[in-house]
Formats: C-alpha cells, sequence, structure tokens
C-alpha cells in the first residue's frame, strides 16, 4: 500500500441549513473511525485528469476565473446588445461540488464577461433546485451572490408560473421566470450525478426539463418516458424556436473523479454534450465499474446532501445503488422512476414481476447514515437495505414531509461507531465505503482499498478494451 | 390512511398578500381574506395537509407549521369501490393499481383511482381527498393527470399554477418524432413500458 492510500482525505464540512442536523449534533464522522484509510482515484486510474482542488481558496477562485475568461473568449456573445437583458440560469448541484466557491466563482466571471464584452449591466442569475425549494436561497446567501449580482440572484421553483414551450414532441412548460429576459446563458457542471435518468446521452440539456421547468415537464421526465426516451424532452425543449430565440451560450465547470478540473464554453450544447459524453465515459466509467465489482460492503452516509446524492470519490451513492447493471450501455432498458424510489413496489416486492427491475445493489450489506440532507423521499432505500441511523438523523427524516414513513424501516442508533460494529456483526463485511464528500477519492476500510488496489488493472483493460468502444459506438461518438 | 398533526399558520403582520402561496398549494387550502387593498393568506383548516410547500415559497416567511390541536385524518380506501373500476382508470393510465404513485406520502394507485370513482375530479381533489401530491409537490403530478384522464375526465384549467394539463408521454410521441430521433430508443423504451405497464387500450 502506498504511502498515498494511508491518509484519509478530508471530507466535506457539516453545514447549517434548513434541510441537515444541526452541526453541534453531529458528533463524529466517518473519516475518524479506527482502520479507515483515503483512496486517491489517481492510485486506482493514474490516467485521470490532475485535479485544480487542492488549490487554496484564493488561488483556486483566480484560476477559474482565468479559465471562464478563456473559454468565453472563444464564444460569441455578439447578440447581446448594450442594454438588454440576461439571464444567467444555473442549478443547485454546482454549488455542492467541492465546497462550491469553484462553481459560484465561475458564474461570477460569467456575469463579469457579459457586462465587460456587451456593455449590459441588466444581468440576472436565476438558480433552480431540485426537491428542496429553499436549497438555492441559502447558496446565493453563502456565496453572497445576491451583493454581486446586484439583488438580482434569486432560485425558481418548479410550483412557480410555467410558460408554455412549444416542441415537435407537443407542449412542455418552463419556469416563466427563467426565460424572462431576452438571452439567456445556461450554466452547469458535467458529472454523472444522475446516470440513471440521462444515461449520458443528454447530461448537458437535462436541466431545461428540470432545473428549469415546472412540476408537470419534470414529473413527464421521470414518469411518462423510459429513461432513454426521456431525454428527449431536455433536447425538445433546447431546440424549440422559444429557447433557441433567447439561447446565447452554456458555460460548465468541469469536474473528473479527482475533482476540479476545468471549465468549458460554447455556443452550441449539442456540441459541447457530445464533447462531454466522451470525457465522462472515460473519467467515471472506470470508477463506476470497479464498485460494481464489489460483492458486500457496509456503506455509510457522511455528506450534507439527501441520501441517493450523498457523494464521494465524484460519483454519487446512488451510482453505487444502481452498480446492478451498466448504465452506460444504452443497450440496456428499465422502467423509468425505478432506480431510487419505490414506484413499482407493493411493499417491498416489485408489482410488475420479478426480473424486470434492476435491484439495489445487493453488494450493500448495511446503510448507515451518519449524516444527510431531509427533503427528498427516501423511504425506499430504509426499506430495501438494512438502515441504521445515527443520533439526530432520526429526528430529522421523522419531521420530513417527504420521508413520513423512512424510520418506520430503520433503526436508530446512538453513535456512529455502534452502527458499524452492528452492520459489521450482521453484514458479515470488513468493507466500509463512505461518501462524505472526499474530493479525488474515496475514505474505505483498509481491507476495500486492498480489494479496489487489486481489481482495478483488471477494470481499467475492460472498460478501456471492451466498454469504451461499446458506449462510444451506441453515442455515434468517434 | 394518514394523519396529518400539523397545519399551516399565517403571521398576518408579515403576509404581503402577493398570493404566492395560494396559487401553488396542491389542496387549495389557501384563500385571501382581508381588505381589497390588504389581502392576507387565510388557512382552510380542514383542506391543509401540512406539505410545508407555501412555507418553502413564501418570499415574506409570512407562513410557518404548527401542531393541529385535533389531527386530520385523511385517505381513502381503495377496498370500497368495485376493483374492476379502479383496475379500469389504472389500466388505461398505463399505472397497476398496487403501484405507489406518490413516493413521499406513499399514495397508491388504486387509492387515487379510488378517489376519482368517489367524486374526485382534479388534482386538487385528488390532494385533499388521499394526499397525493403533499410531499415533494414535484414528481408524481404526471401519473395523477394520467389518472384522471383515464377515468374519462377532461381537466381545464388549475386555480393556480399547480399544473398546465401536459399530456405529453411515452404513448403519445408523434409516429415521425419517433423516426426522426432513433437515438432516443424511443420504439425500444415504449416496448419495455407497454410490457411492464399494462394499459395502452389493448
Amino acid at each position: 500500500m502506498t504511502t498515498s492510500a494511508r491518509r484519509t482525505l478530508e471530507p466535506v464540512k457539516p453545514r447549517s441549513s434548513l434541510y441537515n442536523i444541526d452541526p453541534a449534533t453531529l458528533k463524529s464522522r466517518a473519516v475518524d473511525l479506527p482502520g479507515m484509510t483515503g483512496f486517491p482515484a489517481t492510485d486506482l486510474f493514474p490516467d485521470l485528469p490532475p485535479s485544480l482542488s487542492e488549490t487554496p481558496k484564493e488561488a483556486l477562485k483566480a484560476r477559474i476565473r482565468e479559465l471562464t475568461v478563456e473559454q468565453l473568449s472563444q464564444v460569441d456573445l455578439s447578440k447581446i446588445q448594450r442594454g438588454d437583458s440576461v439571464n444567467i440560469l444555473t442549478s443547485h448541484h454546482g454549488f455542492t461540488l467541492h465546497g462550491g466557491e469553484a462553481f459560484a466563482e465561475m458564474i461570477r466571471t460569467v456575469r463579469d464577461e457579459v457586462e465587460r464584452r456587451c456593455g449590459t449591466s441588466n444581468i440576472r442569475l436565476l438558480a433552480g433546485v431540485g426537491l428542496r425549494f429553499r436549497e438555492c436561497e441559502e447558496y446565493i446567501r453563502r456565496f453572497q451572490l445576491d451583493q454581486y449580482f446586484g439583488g438580482k440572484a434569486e432560485s425558481i421553483l418548479p410550483v412557480d408560473k410555467g410558460v408554455p414551450i412549444q416542441t415537435e414532441i407537443g407542449t412542455l412548460y418552463g419556469i416563466e421566470r427563467a426565460y424572462s429576459a431576452r438571452w439567456i446563458i445556461h450554466t452547469h457542471n458535467n458529472d454523472i450525478r444522475e446516470l440513471h435518468l440521462h444515461r449520458q446521452m443528454g447530461r448537458m440539456l437535462k436541466p431545461f426539463a428540470m432545473s428549469y421547468a415546472t412540476i408537470e415537464t419534470r414529473s413527464t421526465y421521470h414518469q411518462g418516458m423510459g429513461p432513454r426516451a426521456a431525454n428527449l424532452l431536455p433536447r425538445m425543449i433546447y431546440e424549440s424556436p422559444f429557447v433557441q430565440d433567447k439561447f446565447v451560450c452554456s458555460v460548465f465547470l468541469q469536474v473528473a473523479p479527482t475533482g476540479i478540473v476545468g471549465v468549458d464554453a460554447h455556443n452550441d450544447l449539442l456540441v459541447q454534450d457530445k464533447k462531454c459524453a466522451k470525457l465522462n465515459l472515460a473519467w467515471y466509467g472506470k470508477i463506476v465499474t470497479l464498485l460494481s465489482k464489489l460483492s458486500g460492503v457496509i456503506v455509510i452516509l457522511d455528506y450534507p446532501g439527501p441520501i441517493p446524492y450523498t457523494t464521494a470519490g465524484g460519483i454519487l451513492f446512488g451510482n453505487f445503488l444502481n452498480a446492478t447493471i451498466d448504465e452506460f450501455d444504452l443497450d440496456l432498458p428499465f422502467p423509468p422512476f425505478t432506480r431510487y424510489s419505490d414506484m413499482l413496489y407493493a411493499s417491498t416486492t416489485p408489482v410488475c414481476g420479478e426480473g424486470v427491475l434492476p435491484p439495489p445493489n445487493p453488494a450493500i450489506k448495511a446503510l448507515i447514515v451518519n449524516y444527510a440532507s431531509k427533503g427528498y423521499p427516501s423511504t425506499f432505500f430504509a426499506q430495501q437495505l438494512p438502515t441504521l441511523v445515527v443520533g439526530a438523523q432520526a429526528d430529522l427524516f421523522r419531521g420530513c414531509e417527504q420521508n413520513a414513513r423512512f424510520m418506520d424501516y430503520a433503526i436508530k442508533v446512538g453513535s456512529l461507531a455502534k452502527a458499524l460494529n452492528f452492520a459489521r456483526q450482521f453484514g458479515k463485511t470488513d468493507h466500509v465505503l463512505v461518501f462524505d464528500g472526499a474530493s479525488g477519492g474515496f475514505n474505505v476500510s483498509e481491507s476495500l482499498a486492498e480489494s479496489l488496489r487489486k481489481w482495478a488493472p483488471e477494470v481499467a483493460d475492460e472498460v478501456e478494451h471492451k466498454l469504451m468502444p461499446k458506449w462510444l459506438r451506441q453515442r455515434g461518438i468517434h | 390512511m394518514r394523519i396529518v398533526r400539523q397545519i399551516a399558520v399565517v403571521d398576518t403582520k408579515l403576509c404581503t398578500g402577493c398570493e404566492s402561496c395560494k396559487k401553488l398549494c396542491p389542496t387549495v387550502a389557501i384563500a385571501m381574506t382581508g381588505t381589497k387593498r390588504k389581502p392576507k393568506a387565510s388557512i382552510e383548516e380542514q383542506a391543509c395537509v401540512a406539505c410545508g410547500i407555501c412555507t418553502a415559497r413564501c418570499p415574506a416567511d409570512a407562513i410557518t407549521m404548527a401542531p393541529r390541536s385535533v389531527p386530520l385524518t385523511i385517505g381513502v380506501n381503495a377496498a370500497d369501490v368495485p376493483a374492476e373500476k379502479i383496475a379500469a382508470i389504472c389500466h388505461a393510465a398505463h399505472l397497476f393499481p398496487d403501484q405507489i404513485v406518490c413516493g413521499c406520502t406513499r399514495v397508491q394507485a388504486k387509492e387515487i383511482a379510488a378517489a376519482i370513482v368517489l367524486g374526485a375530479r382534479t388534482p386538487e381533489d385528488v390532494a385533499r381527498r388521499t394526499g397525493a401530491r403533499t410531499g415533494c409537490g414535484v414528481l408524481c403530478i404526471s401519473a395523477v393527470i394520467r389518472l384522471l384522464r383515464g377515468a374519462g375526465i377532461e381537466l381545464n384549467k388549475a386555480p393556480g399554477y399547480q399544473w398546465y394539463g401536459s399530456s405529453v408521454s411515452i404513448w403519445n410521441v408523434p409516429p415521425n418524432v419517433m423516426r426522426k430521433y432513433p437515438e432516443y430508443y424511443l420504439a425500444q423504451d415504449r416496448e419495455i413500458l407497454d410490457k411492464v405497464f399494462p394499459g395502452g387500450g389493448k
């Protein structure tokens, strides 16, 4: 084992939020448990891109500003005339990546460049949310974006007033305020995140049917189409005359399993999406494939995000939960909205018969929730996985409108150490994988580190020679 | 059945009368009272199911949740309605009767179908009777609309921004779009969904 694998990686710090427990009540972190070790992604796959994440805060901000200006210099902003109104659109998730400051600085820079190059100060930031309606208000305050935008930074919700968008597939609905300006600029991030939905076939376009859409279009994306077909919805919205008349460009924070790696900007989102797909398949394909090889593991969630959205090593716990099939493989179909939810289950068994639904990852022998946000329907996880909830987290879930039954299926345990001891007994494994927001890799038990190291070369070979050619061919990428 | 133990409470000193809450409430539990010049949000006690969406949206932080003096019980017993009527509505909506439609409140398709048989005519009626749509307030609206349409109910206009009646789904994608965008696997996903979800007038 190398020296670098013996140190643990720094987890994300606890965050004060409406959706989290009080940081003072978080008694211990997984990374401090005996026998934990940090495992940088580059130890496994040395060809992953180098990260900027370890750069000191002010230097990182300066570098992100420099990269954003450089990328925007290759983008045509000439549509925007002096005094025109511009909405910079964004989503909550970028603010959760590696502390969020890099994403916020990218957005600030976009604003400044539009003002400098186009001569307009009529620039507004509109931030879409998931299912936690106050979340972006918190980010706007934390990163002082309201001041930066001169009081013109707001959160937009899927329950806000809609605007009909005529598309080839029928009428879909955007959030009216998102499209209230003459021009829009799309800012986002490329990590694979909800791979079960976008299947890396429209990752960059997805916010047009989510963050900037009302409940009906979001609901249709989730429940009215297949997980491959649903990706036509954001494409239809993006290519609609209504949106094309307003669209100027998109700017993305590039992240990889190693951390923040750059910024990308383009006038054509479809071109940018293809580029993103090629990079993501290479960057994330090996990590996800490696984790799919695990046969027995205790997962500890220790991150201020909803259960499936807790992260480490650039991926979500949800990606590991779904690692029973290769979600990059577009030949594999499955029904919509079934991978994080109980919607095709009656109680704990599927209503559509055995073998239709890919099951939650049976490698997960126990799920320990030490720290996670409320505000996402998560009862399914407690139903499907032996779940232990530590301390005050249990009360947080009990008080959540979206998790009224969660604790009916989970056990409350007094401390993280006790929870892990118990999980080791019934899980009969010493492998521990932590989703704690660690940048650039994972915190794991030493036994799991050994296993991952052993399997990595074989996985690298499988991805490079067998899977990547298929994934690229399926997406028409050469 | 669901027992609602809380209720939204408006601080009329903070309420600016903007009507944001009224326009998004999934059970239409909020009306404007007070004077024409100074309207104030007012909660209908028997209709509020404590989803918290109004508290999350109020720009003046004028709405909070408080314990109810007497808990409210909501829910529909699907057994009170002939099974064949429920099956027909679910079939037309491409949903299983036992399927959970609302992942937050765990309301099943058969409960919504039963509510429709018993008189629900809008998504708001469904929310009041069953509690569906009163968790996240986002994800299940298309399935609720499909069930109402499956029962032959034509939806006109929501009282606010609650829904717009979009009918896009895999089952009504125009054939020319199916052919034009083969890279989205529309025909293949339609095939698997037809296998998984019964219905579609077969």
